[in-house]
């Protein structure tokens, strides 16, 4: 492992004769990955997910973000991809064939080869399915292994009936298109599954742990959020400043989110109020909603989780009188919506029977609203969390959910906001 | 020559070059070798009182923008508050040389290097902040400063340069707040200073600079209303970007005036570009630059007096004051909660402060990192002379986008093609009236030069006066990834940045891949991108550093040789 201060690759002799310090610099190392149990960690390897999340310490991200961002890392060095999966099939099913089949085959004076094919072909169908299922791989990997299912289903089937018919055997037959049926039904079973849920490899409270530790050594992590303040400490802001107003406000259904676009001068560079569906920042609530009532051509943009919660945000919005009851106010939404999900491949989709319970009990209004196919998703228990994208992702997909709106709403060709997205855009979709 | 060599030139477009101070008989000689043959020299070694204007030219004391005098044994060298017409000097021995063009002091140096600093402030603000200039050796007098040197006849030497401010836009002890009071002295303001601008007009046309935005659209209506013969010029940026055409279409419509379409494709931006940069004389970033030189260009063809809607957002808190307002309103919230008010305008420039560490060459870095960019904000932000939020803004906004960069360089430009260049904006009666103005009335809720458009909404149609705008959008960005995307690689090639020694050699790319972090993202880069290449662009032309192919050895390390399209996709496999 490199120090992360000088760069010198210590080995796992040196780290341990130096007590877990650099043999060059002294530097300590905040991880020892030989002796992490389940994720591995190493100093570089955080130290380089810090950086790429904060797009080199220019922006800052919340914990979770940091969370879903390494659980991202880990996982994709543990993926294969469809052929990868195939290719390993022939590899392990002719190896273990030849080895073990030939070896019996000799003592026994009769070949097994064909069988011990059909037992490993077995295993690895299991071992496949176990992969389409595991909620703690990517979705990307479980598509893959249940794709590669149907394939290695359609293998067993057409070399079992041709092997079968070589060495004149009906019970291999039988076996082989009992198995190869039995695959190609569990891999387009699984793989009709549109999407899959998920769960963390590292827990919230292994994070904190490593967070303390690497604070401890390499100093505070500036880019990295604390819990947003959600007390109501009232502040005093200039009347002077109150007088005026904000072109437009995002509200959004976390105080993370709203801290997030807050600290990353989202407001600055937009001119807009930011404040989340809780009341985030409390200690000036009430003078920007007194401040955003100025504007009779308030646009109000919703940024939120797809979660019941999240697609309900407008219909609170509407319906508060904190908010924008008895409003003409024009809402927006450029949140996250099934739909989207559905579309998009990839996403971080967590289940919980909370959310299901809680899309259960969606208003009349919400539901018809949304889809049948949206409703199911969400009433299943899925959620996805706009803290599972990075904070660029997040600005850039809220710019241009403002700056499509712009255009739409004014009826201007104006599209200021736009310049620039000409072959250049491909990064501004939550797809 | 033992006293004084003064020299005024007074040719189009007009330049005040001359010297002072305790010389030789060589001093004569380099002065006329300053200047063109035909051009000869007029010499008053009693008194000089060279005074130049940016609208009219030589002028009189009250309209002068710019000015050298000399009197009882002191030389004096001021610029009007406005800051239309730049003035330059630099000290040889005993002799002050003093000029409205930086180039014409150039061949005075002994050696021409770039100024460290100059750089670092032009990195911040897309312009150089005066008192700098690019050049070591040569300063810049500043907007609404005198700066003044006297002589001793005893020793033959003459003193260390006195710079005193000659005038302060401060704010009125009594504030206006009637709505209704407010309309009418604007109008009346308004009308009294496009008088004051067409006075000396005759039957000749002028052209109007009509970007069919707010401000350019007043001074037509103004102009019309007055009984001037105008003809406007708009640009066409063709397919990219935000088409501003169509409304200065509406507002020439309405006003029935001819209505000139200028062509600001891409290829007539890069084929201008030299030109440009040789008639701004200091390097200025704003993309705006080469469409206002192509809009001067097509107006000299058709009259000798133009007229812009320069300085209205400085005066009426244009749009560009609401992000201040904001981060005051989150300022708690902000993780950098002790973030100053000068680091939030600071901010307001979107251009490399802040990324030292990444844009610089690790020998200029070393120059760099200690300087503060605050340090050029001071006098402008300085709260002594305004109480209110909008006063202090419009102060700073006067001081430093207007004064330093906007109105020079939209100077140079007409100058450059023999242009008398007026801003209806830049009267002072109006100027020192809004400074009297309560902020409800400029920016109301969140509209913006509210009182503006409530006096103006009777001459000119709703959708022009009430419409949103955000400034001249040139899709730069736009034409980076694509028109010019090959042109990149040779404008800013890392073997020339690499000589230089000033920017990393592989800027260029690290912008377009978004390795300077979120913030420079989307229209920032092509922002960025091209305050670069006019940077580059100005050192070949001023230090005679040859930006062709001919002059370095370019190289291939970059990703601008690729399609535009392939290096996308690589991108997008990359991602």
């Amino acid at each position: 492992m490199k120090c992360i201060q000088c760069g010198t690759d210590n080995t796992l002799k040196d780290r341990t004769e130096h007590l877990g310090s650099c043999k060059n610099c002294q530097h300590r190392f905040a991880f020892e990955p030989t002796q992490m149990p389940a994720v591995k960690v190493t100093d570089p390897m955080f130290a380089k997910a810090i950086a790429d999340l904060s797009a080199n310490n220019s922006l800052f991200y919340t914990p979770k973000q940091l969370l879903y961002f390494l659980d991202r890392r880990l996982r994709s060095k543990a993926s294969m991809s469809k052929a990868g999966l195939i290719f390993l099939y022939f590899f392990v099913t002719g190896f273990f064939s030849l080895l073990i089949g030939g070896f019996l085959s000799d003592s026994l004076n009769f070949s097994l080869i064909p069988w011990v094919a059909i037992v490993v072909s077995t295993l690895y169908v299991y071992l496949l399915y176990r992969s389409s299922r595991a909620v703690r791989a990517t979705a990307k990997q479980r598509r893959a292994s249940a794709e590669s299912l149907i394939v290695v289903g359609v293998i067993i089937l057409v070399a079992g009936i041709i092997i079968s018919i070589t060495i004149e055997s009906f019970l291999f037959c039988a076996f082989s298109i009992v198995l190869g049926m039995m695959t190609i039904y569990l891999g387009r079973l699984q793989n009709r599954q549109s999407e899959f849920s998920q769960e963390f490899l590292i827990g919230q409270s292994d994070l904190a742990e490593w967070l303390m530790r690497w604070q401890d050594i390499n100093g505070s992590i500036a880019q990295l959020l604390p819990p947003p303040n959600e007390q109501a400490t009232p502040i005093t802001i200039s009347p002077e400043i109150s007088t005026y107003s904000f072109d437009r406000l995002v509200v959004c259904d976390t105080a993370a989110i709203a801290q997030l676009l807050i600290a990353n001068n989202f407001h600055f560079e937009n001119n807009c109020a930011i404040l989340s569906i809780t009341g985030y920042p409390q200690s000036i609530f009430d003078t920007t909603m007194q401040m955003l009532r100025r504007n009779p051509d308030l646009k109000v943009y919703v940024f939120h989780d797809c979660s019941p919660r999240g697609v309900g945000l407008i219909h609170r919005l509407s319906n508060s009188e904190r908010w924008f009851q008895n409003s003409n106010v024009l809402m927006i939404d450029v949140g996250l919506l099934p739909r989207q999900i559905r579309a998009a491949q990839g996403m971080f989709i967590q289940s919980s029977a909370e959310s299901a319970q809680a899309a259960k009990q969606l208003s009349d209004e919400v539901r018809n609203s949304l889809s049948t196919a949206d409703l199911q998703w969400l009433e299943a228990g899925n959620f996805v969390e706009l803290e599972s994208f990075s904070p660029q992702r997040l600005i850039q997909v809220l710019n241009r959910g403002i700056a499509g709106t712009q255009e739409l709403g004014s009826g201007e060709s104006d599209g200021f906001l736009l310049i620039g997205d000409r072959g250049y855009a491909y990064t501004d979709s939550f797809g | 020559m033992d006293k004084v060599a003064q020299l005024l030139r007074s040719a189009e477009p007009p330049q005040i070059v001359g010297c002072w101070g305790y010389g030789d008989d060589s001093t004569l000689e380099v002065l006329s070798a300053l200047l063109d043959a035909t051009c000869p020299p007029i010499l008053d070694v009693a008194l000089l009182d060279v005074r130049l204007s940016a609208s009219r030219f030589f002028t009189d004391r009250e309209q002068a923008d710019a000015w050298a005098t000399v009197a009882e044994e002191r030389l004096i060298l001021g610029r009007d508050a406005f800051g239309r017409v730049p003035l330059y000097w630099t000290q040889v021995e005993q002799v002050i040389w003093f000029a409205s063009r930086s180039q014409v002091l150039l061949p005075l140096l002994q050696e021409r290097s770039i100024s460290i600093e100059a750089l670092y402030g032009y990195s911040c603000f897309s312009y150089v902040p005066t008192p700098l200039t690019p050049v070591q050796g040569i300063g810049a007098i500043a907007a609404g400063t005198e700066m003044s040197w006297t002589r001793d006849e005893q020793t033959m030497c003459i003193s260390s340069p006195q710079s005193s401010r000659s005038f302060e836009w401060r704010e009125a002890d009594t504030l206006l707040v009637d709505e209704s009071d407010a309309i009418a002295q604007l109008q009346t303001l308004l009308k009294d200073a496009i008088d004051r601008e067409t006075s000396d007009l005759g039957d000749e046309p002028v052209g109007v600079l009509l970007s069919g935005g707010l401000d350019s659209s007043i001074v037509a209506a103004l102009l019309v209303q007055a009984g001037v013969k105008v003809r406007a010029y708009s640009l066409d940026f063709g397919g990219a970007g935000a088409s501003e055409y169509l409304y200065a279409e509406q507002v020439a419509r309405s006003l029935n005036i001819p209505l000139v379409k200028v062509d600001a494709s891409p290829q007539r931006i890069r084929n201008a570009l030299i030109s440009t940069v040789q008639a701004l004389d200091l390097p200025f970033g704003d993309g705006v630059t080469v469409p206002l030189f192509l809009l001067s260009e097509a107006a000299s063809r058709d009259t000798r007096v133009i007229f812009n809607g320069e300085g209205g957002d400085q005066l009426f808190a244009g749009w560009t004051n609401k992000p201040v307002i904001a981060a005051s309103v989150y300022q708690t919230h902000h993780p950098t909660e002790e973030e100053s008010f000068t680091h939030q305008y600071l901010h307001t420039f979107h251009r490399l402060w802040g990324y030292e560490a990444l844009v610089y060459d690790p020998m200029a870095y070393a120059r760099v990192k200690d300087l503060q960019a605050q340090d050029w904000l001071q006098d402008a932000i300085d709260p002594a002379f305004t109480t209110s939020l909008l006063s202090r803004l419009r102060r700073a906004s006067l001081m430093l986008k207007g004064a330093q960069n906007i109105h020079p360089r939209a100077t140079a430009l007409g100058w450059a093609h023999g242009l008398k260049v007026r801003s209806l904006f830049c009267d002072m009666p109006l100027a020192q009236w809004t400074f009297g103005l309560s902020g409800a009335l400029c920016l109301h809720g969140s509209c913006e030069k509210y009182i503006l458009k409530r006096a103006v909404e009777g001459w000119l149609p709703p959708e022009v006066v009430w419409r949103q705008k955000r400034g001249m959008g040139v899709p730069l960005t736009a034409w980076c990834f694509n028109e010019w995307w090959h042109d990149l690689g040779d404008w800013l090639n890392p073997n020339r940045l690499r000589a230089e020694q000033l920017w990393q050699p592989d800027l260029a790319a690290h912008v377009v891949e978004g390795k300077l972090g979120a913030a420079i993202a989307g229209r920032r880069m092509g922002e960025v991108l091209w305050m670069l290449i006019m940077w580059e662009m100005w050192m070949a032309n001023a230090l005679h550093q040859p930006c062709d192919r001919s002059a370095h050895r370019l190289s291939w390390n970059h990703p601008f040789w690729l399609p535009p399209w392939v290096w996308k996709y690589r991108q997008k496999w990359k991602e």
